[in-house]
């Protein structure tokens, strides 16, 4: 483990977990209680258009992914409000329009050195200071918001209607939401993978809700949940060498599960 | 004499380029109850949606406390209760909780100080919640969650309170209960209150002013006065029989 620790990678891998469980903890309670899970996987699946955009053109993936993700997040939810389109419709379309743009601009280049499959299904070697240090400024703005206005987008979560009325500007919130689903999934694609991604955004307040009806401790458990899967996942990658995303997101889903099974016997009794 | 709560004049509104609303012309007077009363699909909640300013209308005015609709949503003047109650049943909070969603609403810094607790207490106090303030919200039964929802509205001390259809799910007897409430709310507090309902029946007894509305408005006026029968066939499509009822069940009578 002390070796581990020496190793930049790890720590720098170690710190975005840790970030990123925050980020995801709290941000799946609203995805999640707004039945908008799916998004997650919409604008995970959208990165990938915006990646291949970068490796065409040759611009750091980040920020490509980053502007591609963020204007399918926002003009999915102009769409959708404006009653043109539904939102299972909107995904649907953009998930299979941005992995066919994926795949049409990597054919384009040929000749690519990047490695595809850290993209798609995560691997911490890729993990660079740069991307920390994105972690953490999104993490340094995310906190501040959620603190300044949680009550306003729980309320905008349970009725938009009557929190529109009510004086929320219901419009604002949910662009400035989609912008932060946006950045967390683009920021989080080479520990988890653009496959994967989705299911840190719906494990941790679906397996917070198994464990209280309170909203608080439903975001602290999802918090502790993703950073428990997230950390647990990143040793046993390392040491069994296996995809990162990919032993999250297992690891994720069995824990999930076992608490179902928990919950069913204790009720039960 | 004070401007009226809500002033509608002219107005038409339009799905698609079909109009649900035509020529719709009323005047709300501040601390009366005014029902919309017809049919499913006569335009009662679209009257309702224009008047929050969720529905642009095609033609016409309203000016809801002498402001815009739009503008009268940034105020926080307007306690709605929509019709809708499909709340998910796991949304993990309590009775407590949503009534302070309303007092947060409009806070830059979101901290409850002793004066919203006061106010959610009072609120849930009036809807007799009292009791139930740390409930799970998805354990409460319909009758039980109208309440905690009306207790939010209420505490956002509005001006106004919106009720779309009201007494949908509720039994004879938790609907008397909840139109005494609303008299209540009128009487003590000078709130004026528009809901919408498709029982004329039931709140013909309870309220100062009744709308017919089917498209156009075919009869606005105080429910005492007998309402037309070719209003009724206008609005309803057939010549209905109706019981009023008012609080003390003196003046029941049937309308022909």
């Amino acid at each position: 483990m002390t070796e581990l620790l020496g190793m930049r990678f790890f720590t720098n891998a170690l710190v975005m977990c840790l970030l990123l469980s925050f980020l995801f903890g709290t941000l799946s309670f609203f995805v999640v209680m707004r039945r908008m899970s799916f998004l997650g996987a919409g604008v995970s699946h959208a990165a990938f258009g915006g990646v291949a955009i970068g490796i065409l053109l040759g611009i750091d993936p980040f920020y490509t992914s980053f502007v591609f993700c963020t204007l399918s997040a926002v003009l999915l939810g102009k769409l959708v409000k404006s009653g043109n389109i539904s939102y299972d419709t909107g995904i649907g379309i953009l998930f299979s329009f941005s992995m066919a743009l994926g795949a049409i601009f990597i054919a384009l280049k040929k000749k690519y050195t990047f490695d595809l499959m850290g993209y798609l299904f995560g691997n911490i070697l890729g993990v660079t200071s740069f991307d920390m240090m994105v972690s953490l400024a999104t993490t340094a703005v995310f906190i501040p918001f959620i603190f300044a206005c949680m009550h306003k987008i729980l309320f905008m979560t349970f009725d938009e209607e009557v929190a529109a009325v009510s004086g929320v500007r219901t419009g604002l919130l949910d662009t400035v939401m989609l912008i932060f689903l946006a950045a967390i999934i683009v920021i989080s694609i080479k520990i988890v993978g653009i496959i994967l991604i989705s299911a840190l955004v719906v494990l941790p307040a679906s397996f917070g809700i198994l464990l209280t009806k309170n909203y608080r401790r439903v975001i602290a458990a999802g918090i502790a949940y993703t950073l428990a899967i997230m950390v647990g996942g990143l040793l046993l990658s390392y040491y069994l060498d296996l995809p990162t995303g990919a032993t999250i997101v297992s690891l994720g889903t069995a824990v999930y599960f076992v608490f179902i099974g928990l919950n069913a016997v204790k009720r039960s009794h | 004499m004070p401007e009226p709560a809500v002033i509608i004049r002219d107005l038409t509104v339009a799905y698609d380029g079909n109009i649900v609303l035509e020529d719709i012309n009323l005047e709300v007077a501040r601390g009366e109850i005014m029902s919309v009363v017809g049919p499913n699909g006569s335009g009662k909640s679209t009257l309702l949606r224009a008047i929050m300013g969720f529905k642009r209308p095609a033609k016409g005015s309203i000016l809801v406390l002498g402001r815009s609709p739009d503008e009268i949503q940034k105020t926080g003047l307007i306690g709605y209760l929509p019709q809708n109650m499909n709340y998910d049943q796991n949304f993990p909070v309590s009775a407590f909780d949503i009534v302070a969603m309303s007092r947060y609403s409009r806070k830059g810094i979101e901290r409850l100080g002793p004066e919203d607790r006061a106010a959610i207490n009072g609120s849930l106090e009036k809807v007799k919640m009292q009791s139930q303030t740390d409930k799970h919200f998805g354990s409460l039964s319909g009758g039980q969650k109208q309440r905690v929802l009306i207790a939010r509205a209420l505490a956002m001390k509005p001006s106004i309170l919106i009720l779309d259809e009201p007494s949908i799910g509720l039994d004879v007897v938790a609907q008397d209960s909840f139109y005494r409430l609303l008299q209540k709310l009128r009487d003590d507090e000078g709130l004026t209150i528009i809901l919408v309902s498709h029982d004329i029946g039931g709140v013909s007894g309870v309220v100062d002013k009744i709308a017919c509305v089917k498209r156009q408005m075919h009869f606005y006026g105080s429910p005492k006065d007998c309402i037309p029968s070719t209003a009724l066939e206008k609005t309803f499509g057939t010549n209905v029989y109706f019981l009023s009822h008012d609080s003390e069940c003196g003046t029941c009578r049937r309308d022909k």
